[in-house]
């Protein structure tokens, strides 16, 4: 398949982020998020260990984003025995709430 | 004539680029030369590397302009003119033979006269070996030209070569490194985040 310039160049120079997975600070509060929010949607629950176990990044930055993400509201903790575990915080859920809220609207105007 | 048009253009843009990078060696990055020809980050080579992925084999004629450009005009070298036109024969052999070696070598390349790479598939390791296989071409012709030619005659040092093969490296693969890095930070600004929106808000 032939491709343009444009595409060509845009390829080369995402290339590490698309293909290495590359991660920036400033995507990995949103990795974490998405983790979570995945584990819950299968009804599953993340304790700080398996988000480490991950690999989103190294040990110690893992537990300041989470800690970021927990002071944000974006994250709550819930015990069970021994294991904390992690559920998305108000803020999140106000998010998504949100979010489901503007595509309720969108979609009745569609119809 | 829309395909003619297509190739001055590329041969332009590559040979405007070429000697733009040496005009930037030259002057801002003199800390990094070994000496008057040899230097340990080479970013040049970067426009080599990545004008032969993007022209093919077109690329060697721009590179070879460039370099023209640059030994005529902008830094005059004291060559002779048969050792000009060897120079730029120099610079366009090796991008061509790299090419051609990594379009047999990758499984990413199909057609071999007429490279096409596969970009949606290419991944970083893809771009090393091109940028190892165009530095050991150009770092094997450079020295036959060096041991060559009047001006400069140079004696084989295996010690100067590796140095050579090193800056070719360094500068392609770190320099596609750091455009790397940058894209992903301005794809990160808020400005271009707008533009998306405004595209979606559009398309709403």
């Amino acid at each position: 398949m032939k491709i343009g310039l444009a595409s060509k160049i845009y390829c080369l120079l995402s290339l590490l982020e698309t293909k290495h997975n590359l991660s920036w600070a400033d995507g990995l509060h949103r990795q974490i998020l998405m983790a979570v929010l995945n584990a819950q949607c299968s009804g599953m629950k993340y304790s700080n260990q398996e988000i480490v176990d991950l690999n989103l990044t190294s040990r110690s930055s893992t537990y300041r984003k989470i800690s970021d993400l927990k002071q944000l509201g974006f994250l709550s903790e819930i015990w069970d025995d021994t294991t904390c575990y992690l559920i998305l915080g108000p803020s999140a859920v106000g998010m998504l709430a949100e979010a489901d809220n503007t595509l309720k609207v969108m979609s009745e105007k569609d119809n | 004539m829309r395909k003619i048009i297509e190739i001055t253009n590329e041969i332009l843009l590559t040979a405007f680029f070429y000697a733009l990078f040496r005009f930037i060696q030259s002057e801002y990055l003199s800390n990094s030369q070994y000496n008057d020809f040899i230097s340990i980050f080479y970013i040049p080579a970067a426009i080599r590397v990545f004008s032969s992925l993007l022209f093919g084999y077109w690329a060697a004629a721009g590179i070879a302009l460039g370099l023209f450009v640059d030994i005529v005009y902008m830094h005059p070298e004291q060559f002779m003119m048969s050792e000009i036109i060897f120079r730029m024969l120099q610079v366009a052999i090796s991008l061509m033979l790299s090419l051609l070696i990594w379009a047999k070598l990758s499984t990413k390349v199909t057609f071999i006269s007429n490279p096409v790479i596969d970009f949606e598939h290419i991944n970083a390791f893809d771009i090393l070996q091109i940028c190892l296989i165009e530095a050991i071409f150009n770092s094997l012709t450079a020295h036959i030209f060096y041991i060559w030619s009047p001006t400069v005659h140079l004696d084989f040092d295996l010690y100067y070569f590796a140095v050579m093969l090193f800056g070719d490296v360094t500068g392609s693969f770190l320099l596609f490194v750091v455009a790397n890095v940058i894209f992903s930070v301005l794809k990160r600004i808020p400005a271009f985040a707008r533009k998306d929106h405004d595209n979606t808000t559009n398309n709403q």
